[in-house]
Parts: C-alpha cells; structure tokens; sequence
C-alpha cells in the first residue's frame, strides 16, 4: 500500500473514532426531545470557568442539588458545560443550547456585559434564565448575586478595630478587569476610608491563586515596612503567609477566604494567639441558583434579583466546624435544598435578611465534600 | 509582469492540487455531520444561525492572523486588539462616532508601527506582538475598566440581518473568505507579500522597497482586527476588553487547521476561514457532548488534535 | 559574529534588570539587597522551564512548547501524591514527576515528529488533556508536599535560597551541554538549517524530538518544586508559565527561529520580569498602566538588545518551507 492512501485510512479511521463517540452520545439523547413540554423541566447550566477549586467545588455542589432533584423527579434532562472564561466561548455555547429544548438555563458569567444579547435571544425563546455568583447587567435574566462590596467592607472594617484604626495594610487584589474585583476593592476602600491612619502601603494581584498571589507578596515585601494586616478576596491567604514566613517576617492578620487550606493554617497558628476571620461568597450558590430556575419553571413569582447568603466565619469553633466539613483543596460551602431556596425567595419578596446559611452540623445541612 | 524569480514552492499552496484544497473542508464536513447528527434542530435556517453566529469574530481574527503568518511572523496579541477594538467600538462609536473611527484607526496605525519595530529593527515578532498584547490590554482596561458599554445600534442591526436562504454567519464566511483569496493569491500584492515570507532576498530583487509590503501587511491585519471588534461587539452588545482574550490561540489554529504553517509565505486564506468556522463547531460540539465537566477541556484538546492530525496525515507533503 | 551579538543581548536584559531593581528600591527606600533576593526566589521557576523552552525553540523555526504550564500543575499534582506528605518519599515523588514530565514530552514529539501535527496545535492539545487530568486528580483527596521539600523550596545557604542555586546549577548544566557537547552542537546545526543538518548526517528528528522530553523533564521537576513551594497542588498552579517560559527566552537573547540561545540570558531575563512587576506594584501604577509599561518596556529592551545592522540571516534566521 503507498503512503499515501496509508495516511488517508489513518485519517479515515480518526474521523470515525470522533463520529462514533458522537454516535453512541446521541443514542442517549435521542429519545428526550419532546418530553419537554410534559415531564419535569430541562434545566442547562453554562460555566464561564472550571479552572479553580472555587468553581469546582461550585460544579459540584450542583451535581449533588441536581441529584437530589433528580431522585424527587424534579428535572429531566441537565447538562453542565464550561467555557475557557472568555465571553465569546460562552456565548457560543449558550447560542449552541437555544438549538436544544432547554426550559431554563443557569449561568455563571464570563463578562457583566458581554452575554447580554445572548440572554435576551434565550429570554425571547421563553427559556427561564437564571445568572449567579458573577452576575450580568441583563435585565430579563434572574439573579442570585452576592454582595461582593459588603464582603470587601466586613473585612475591612474587623481589620481596621483589630488594628484600634491605625497601622499599615497590604491588599491583594483579584484579576484585573473583572467586577468581582472592583465590587471587592471598593467595598475596603470605602470602609478604611474613615480610618485616616489606616494606610494602604502596597497592593498586589494575587489573581485568586495561591501561587500567583505567594510570588507576587514574596516579590513586594523587601520594599514594604511592617505590614500589620493583609486584606484578601479569597484563595490567596495562604500564599500570602508562606511569603511571609519565607520572608522571616511577623505575620500580620491575613483575612482569610473559607478555603480549606486557610482554616487549617489559622487553626495551626491560633495555637500561639493568633486571631483572623474568614469569609467569601459561598461556591454552593450554584444549588441555589439550580433550585431558582427550578422554581421559575413551575411559574413561582420572585422579584428579579435575589442575594446570595456570604459565610463568614468569625469565631474559632465556626472554623473548627468547617475544617471538619472541607478538604484542603474545598471551600466551605453547604449544598442548598429546596427549602432554603424558597425561603431565599420568600426573604426576597418581603424585602427581609437573608436567611442564615446552615452551618456544618445544623438540620438542613448537606455537605459538598461527605 | 508579475515580480521575477520567485521561488518555484510559492505555488505549492493547499489550493494548489484537489487532493489539498479537499482536506479543511472535509474536516469542516465531518465536524458539521457530528454536529447535526447531535442536534438535528441546528440544520435549520435558525439553528445554523445561532451556531455560526460566533464564528464571525474569530474568521476577522483568524485572517488577522494569516496576514503576519504570511510574512513569517506570528501575532501573540491578536486576542488583546480585538479587546482594545471592542471597548473603543461599545463607547467611543456608540457615543462620539468620529472618535470612535480615528481610535480605531489608531488601532491600525498600531499595527504598522509594530510591523516597523519587527521588521525596521529585526526584533522577533512573537515577543513584539506579545509586548503588544500588554499595551492593548492596559489601554482597553483605561478605557472601560469593567466591562460594559453598548453597541452602535446600526451595528447590531446590520448583525441581525437575516437574509434570504443563506443565514448570515455563513454569507460573511463566504465573502471574507473570496476576498481573502483574491488579495493573497491572485494580486501582485499577495504575491509579494507571500515571496518576502519565503526569502527577503529574492524580493529585493524584484526592486521593490520591501518594508512597505511587510508594513501594508501589518495594516491589513490591523484592519482585520478591528472587523473582528466589530463583530464582537456585535454579538456581545456590549465592550469587555477581556471577552476576546481566546481569540489568541483560538486563530493561530485556525490558520493552521486551514493548511498554513508559520514558517512564512505558505498560506492558505480560504482555510484560514474554514478552520474558524471548524472550530466555532467544536465549541457546539463540546456543549451538545454530554461529557463531564472535569472531561470537558480534554476533549476539546482531543478533538483539535484528531483534526489536525487527520489533516497533516492525508497530506503528502512532509511537514 | 554571532558570539559578540549574543554577548550584547546577554548584558541589554541585565542592564535593563538593574535599573528596574534601582528604581524599585529608591522608590521604596529600602530592601536594597532582598528585594533582588525575593525577585530570584520567583524568577528561579521561571528560568528553569525557560531552559527547557529555549531546547525546543533552539531545535528550529516553529518548534515550541505550549505544554509547560499544564505539564508542571499535572506532574505537580503527581509527584505531591506520590509523596503523601511524607519526607521518606521525598525523591520516589521528584523522579516520578520528572518520568511524568519526560512522558508528556514523548508525547509531544511523537505527535509532531510521527503524525506532523505542528507544534503548536500538538502541545496545546496535549496541555488541555491534562488540564482535565489535573482536575480530576484535584477530587481525589489532598496533596500536601513533603514537608522536606517545601521547607527546602524556602530554605537558604548564606543567605541565598537554595531554589536560586538549583536553578542556577540547571542553567549552568544547559550551557555545559549546549555549547560542549556533540548532542548541543547537533542540536545547533539541526535549528540553523536542517536540511543542511541532513546533508552532515544528523539524525534532525531525534535531535529535535529529544528537545521536547527536556521540556517536559524540567517543567515536571519545576512543577512539584512550585507545588512545594505553594504548600500544595493547585489546578490554577501555573497558568502564568504558558507565556512567560517563552518570553524568557527570547527577551534573553535566543533566536525565535531557532539555532541561537541564550542561556545566561533566560536568568537576566526572568529576574527582569519579576522585578519589573514588584516595580510597578511598589509605584502604586494602576492596573492599566501597569500593562501598558510592562508591555512597551518588553518591546523596548528587545528592540535595543537588536542592532539594526544585522542582516536577514542572523536577524531573521533560516527559512524553510
């Protein structure tokens, strides 16, 4: 045989090897199209990103409200797909599920602005469509957001009594670019802002990532006097410590981000007196979120935006409780029931708080990592 | 009349021999059949829309791209400069259309002194392009710094055409990808610039003063790019200098999935759109797939790596 | 010639190097010393998968690795749960990350070399592959490093971090085999010209496949030694190494088209780099600007380090088609 046609079989077979994996997937599908109408609701979710422990503990927390749902057949078919964090790939994907009979679609958003448009199509289509944890500006989806310039402005402010209002802080910031960072920012600035002897003396991007956030702290500290406390958006405490500690210097109060990792390193150093807090959004808004859109489709009435509940964590035994609960790599997190989400919507139609976020141990609580 | 002693292998260019001008469509081919068999809904005249309607950003993009791969150079900021040319497209023309022109022509102005920094002072282009891609970003972020804006509307009119038959994605595909091919491959121009990516010397030859085609070649691309930000903003109605940022590596393969290599003066325009159009319907594929999520980004390595390979192996040339 | 311009490139990087170092301690007005001992600290990663990079792209024009980043988070993750936190298992857990790396990079040429995938598409394709590998490994429990490792990731010989030195010794060993051995000098002739390579009687697909495993060996080794160091495994561990191992290596003098490098300059290079962050962070530069500077000032020592008078063949490197 040439090398050509050889090379040309090779090819043949590699095309059919993609064909035939496609095959066997639309024999799965094949006979779902028209139970939409009828049976439980066909619910989508789009996730701008999975690269993290943040949203990987997010995905899972809505597989498990997914199985759970499922087991009371609440919904039929469910998919989740993930994007590269570019609004165009999402979008993409997004104008790929209108094709299909999705009856509401769940998003984490790449951009605030950028999937506006898209939304509006699916909205037009009458598909429910539900946007979380990074939220968008369109005015036809529901949103379940967290307040990121409440979270900035709680750490800020226990920073600035521990500190008695005077000292010196390192920031670090998220990525650049995006709102979650500047709802975060603002949220510390306008907090020390009453704090005339609060003085910000260096602000890195730690990017949410341990490791980014580590090189950028090692590399900014010879240049920084003492610093009394570092202010965070979650993911990069620990990196700040171990920078510190390289660095041979006094660790200042690193608000921690209920990472795993985190609570372990504030309960390793509470030993010697050593007192923080943590807090960040919780990653299981995605069960929320999931429940929302379920409550959408049977036509339950919500106003448009609903806020998400932040776990903060203030006391040594609330970390205790979540260290138990979260691995190293996890955050703390529950997964949220039905339950909870109607009284989320109920909370949200009389205008009342959040509802407290059930913590380890509690009646209601399920957790992401047992 | 046509510039002498060229290099016999210009003319060895995918389109060149059936055999070749066969391979980025039939990728094209099987991807869409998958797709289809998937979701039968997507092969009507909506359906196909909405698939495709992603696709035009990147086609700009993948051609801005195939302009420096001409010139043997490669374009690490191309993804940044559809950010910057989005952000000025979703403000400045939205609010002071004179404006928002010269800023996007000064986006091709900045094309042309990159290809005068690459090519007057010999630096690499994949360094020079990628210093680029940091001005880009941090002039789009001074501009909008979080994402927001509004599209023209004329511009998100034009976007929601629908003409007759044929749905839009796939009427711009065909265009771009004519035009293209005309200005590579059958003028002057696209010769000369095509010889200079093979050998400067036989260009220099030829008496003409070779910056200006590498510079024109720079321009073009520059041009391409803000195409590509229109469209993007287009289809995201609204300014985001971060939502392109894949459109980096996204064209590099889509020339290459069309049959060019970065080696300098072996292109292929027409492929260069089909491998767009290819890779957009990787992205459907992906979301009709049921795979699981952790799985998710590995399949879309293998699918691209099953493409190519496919394509290199039915090829007799050696790589 | 090409001695003397590489000497030039060599001292632009540093040159450039100390005066961002300047500018970041009298703005802050301290940390003369640390400061660049901080700046080595990070940019010893860097340099040592820049070495790695700088064989693939020295094997010839278009040869690169885009698999770096996602080679040194899956090899990281398997060589921390090799290790299991226990010091015992220190140097099972270092070769088998360094294995894990040499097996992404038989990979990587065999997909190049054997099914003329260009390269480019063949390690990003393979790059995502173990990106979900690395997630998947991600659920399946905790990987925390030998505390042997992590400690020497941050430890210091008089006072310089003993990572520094490993990634001057990797350096050091790259040069000795580059510019002293038959294997460097087969490897030079293959990225100037292989067809010419061909006619001496170099076996170019090995010389330039072999480059590969290089890169994956050391990004494998680097990845468990930055997972060390960040008290763990992370998905998101080195996504800034995609880029940055290839702007070492270039902004410290070797050619993009192949058949010249650099090694000195990858140090030169990396230390710039970090320092050119800590400096704008340390002015209080916005965001924006942050970008803008860092972007013109890449642009501008380049430019410089290339004097205009050099012709085609050494500015632009050999072509083939």
């Amino acid at each position: 045989m040439s090398r050509y046609w050889r090379k040309t079989c090779l090819g043949l077979v590699a095309v059919l090897a993609v064909g035939s994996v496609a095959a066997c997937q639309s024999g799965d599908d094949g006979g779902g199209t028209d139970t939409a109408a009828s049976g439980p609701p066909n619910i989508a979710m789009s996730n701008s990103y999975d690269g993290n422990f943040y949203r990987q503990t997010m995905v899972k927390a809505w597989d498990l409200a997914v199985a759970d749902a499922t087991k009371q057949q609440l919904v039929g078919k469910n998919t989740v797909v993930n994007a590269d964090n570019t609004a165009n790939t999402q979008i993409s994907q997004i104008q790929s599920m209108l094709v299909q009979d999705w009856n509401a679609i769940v998003i984490n958003a790449a951009s605030a602005t950028a999937l506006n448009g898209v939304i509006q199509k699916a909205c037009d289509q009458g598909i429910k469509v539900v946007v979380y944890d990074s939220v968008t500006t369109s005015p036809c989806a529901y949103q379940v957001a967290f307040d990121y310039v409440a979270l900035g402005k709680q750490e800020a402010e226990w920073v600035a009594k521990k500190l008695n209002g005077k000292g010196n802080i390192l920031e670090i910031r998220g990525i650049a670019g995006t709102s979650v960072d500047d709802d975060i920012h603002k949220g510390i600035q306008e907090a020390f802002a009453a704090y005339p002897d609060i003085k910000i003396v260096g602000e890195v991007h730690g990017n949410w990532t341990k490791s980014v956030a580590q090189q950028a702290v090692a590399g900014i500290l010879p240049s920084l006097p003492q610093v009394d406390a570092v202010v965070t958006q979650g993911g990069d405490g620990t990196g700040a410590a171990l920078a510190f500690q390289a660095a041979n210097r006094k660790l200042p109060v690193i608000i921690m981000g209920n990472r795993g990792d985190e609570l372990r390193f504030w309960q390793e150093q509470s030993a010697s007196g050593y007192e923080t807090i943590s807090s960040s959004s919780a990653p299981g808004i995605s069960s929320i979120a999931f429940w929302i859109a379920y409550l959408l489709t049977q036509g339950t009435e919500m106003p448009k935006s609903i806020p998400g509940p932040l776990i903060s964590i203030l006391t040594l035994d609330d970390a205790k409780k979540w260290i138990e609960a979260t691995p190293p790599e996890g955050v703390a997190t529950p997964v949220y029931n039905l339950d909870y989400a109607k009284k989320l919507v109920e909370a949200a139609n009389n205008k009342t708080a959040v509802p407290d976020s059930p913590l380890p141990g509690d009646p209601g609580y399920i957790g992401v990592y047992s | 009349m046509t510039a002498p002693t060229l290099p016999a292998r210009l003319g060895v260019v995918p389109w060149g021999r059936a055999s070749q001008a066969a391979l980025p469509v039939g990728s094209l081919v099987a991807l869409l059949a998958v797709v289809l068999a998937l979701e039968p809904n997507a092969s009507t005249y909506r359906g196909l829309t909405l698939i495709l309607s992603g696709s035009t950003g990147l086609i700009f993009a993948a051609l801005a791209q195939l302009c420096l791969a001409t010139l043997g150079d490669i374009d690490l900021g191309v993804g940044a400069a559809v950010g910057l040319a989005n952000v000025v497209c979703a403000t400045w023309l939205t609010d002071n259309p004179p404006l928002g022109v010269l800023a996007l022509l000064g986006i091709v102005a900045g094309y042309v002194l990159l290809g005068l920094v690459v090519h007057a002072r010999q630096v690499s282009s994949i360094i020079a392009t990628l210093g680029a891609s940091f001005v880009w970003l941090g002039l789009g972020l001074l501009l909008l710094p979080i994402p927001g804006g509004i599209a023209p509307a004329w511009l998100t009119d034009l976007f929601a055409l629908r003409p007759v038959v044929v749905p839009l994605p796939v009427v711009i595909a065909a265009i771009s990808a004519a035009v293209a091919y005309f200005v590579f491959m059958r003028s002057r121009f696209g010769l000369i610039a095509r010889g200079s990516g093979v050998s400067q010397d036989a260009i220099r030859h030829s008496g003409r003063p070779l910056i200006v085609t590498q510079l024109a070649v720079y321009a073009l691309a520059g041009f391409c790019v803000v195409l590509s930000g229109l469209a993007v903003t287009a289809n995201t109605t609204s300014g985001d200098v971060n939502a392109s940022s894949g459109y980096t590596l996204l064209s590099i393969a889509a020339v290459v999935l069309g049959g060019a290599s970065f080696g300098g003066g072996r292109i292929a325009p027409v492929g260069a759109v089909l491998g767009a159009v290819s890779l957009t319907l990787v992205t459907s594929l992906l979301a009709f797939l049921d795979v699981s999520s952790d799985y998710q980004v590995g399949a879309q390595g293998l699918v691209l790596f099953l493409v190519v390979a496919v394509r290199a192996l039915s090829s007799r040339r050696p790589a | 010639m090409i001695v003397k311009l590489s000497g030039q490139r060599w001292i632009w990087v540093y040159a450039a190097a100390v005066v961002v170092w300047v500018v970041t301690v009298s703005a802050a007005g301290r940390g003369l010393v640390s400061t660049v001992i901080a700046a080595a600290t990070v940019a010893a990663y860097l340099a040592i998968v820049g070495v790695g990079q700088m064989f693939v792209i020295t094997s010839g024009s278009g040869n690169i690795d885009l698999s770096i980043a996602y080679v040194m988070t899956f090899c990281g993750f398997v060589g921390l749960r090799v290790m299991g936190g226990d010091n015992a298992l220190l140097v099972p857990g270092l070769l088998v990350a360094a294995a894990c790396g040499l097996v992404v990079g038989l990979v990587n040429a065999l997909s190049i070399r054997l099914l003329r995938i260009p390269p480019i598409v063949a390690t990003l394709s393979v790059g995502f592959v173990l990106l979900s590998g690395s997630q998947v490994l991600a659920h399946q429990g905790s990987f925390a490093p030998s505390p042997g490792l992590a400690g020497f990731t941050s430890a210091r010989v008089l006072g310089i971090p003993w990572i520094v030195l490993v990634g001057v010794a990797v350096a050091g060993l790259a040069a000795v085999v580059l510019h002293r051995t038959a294997y460097g000098r087969r490897l030079q002739a293959t990225g100037q010209s292989e067809p010419a390579a061909v006619l001496a009687g170099i076996r170019t697909g090995r010389v330039g496949g072999s480059t590969y495993l290089i890169s994956g060996g050391s990004a494998g080794v680097a990845g468990v030694l930055l997972a060390s160091y960040a008290g763990g495994a992370a998905v998101d561990l080195a996504t800034t190494y995609q880029l940055g191992s290839i702007i070492v290596v270039v902004l410290g003098g070797s050619l993009i088209s192949g058949g010249v490098s650099n090694v000195s300059g990858i140090w030169g290079a990396a230390l710039f780099l970090t320092l050119l962050v800590t400096m704008l962070n340390v002015l209080h530069v916005s965001t924006a600007w942050q970008f803008i500077v860092e972007g013109l000032l890449i642009i501008a020592v380049l430019a410089a380090a290339n004097p205009r008078s050099e012709g085609t063949t050494v500015g632009r490197g050999p072509r083939r088609g």
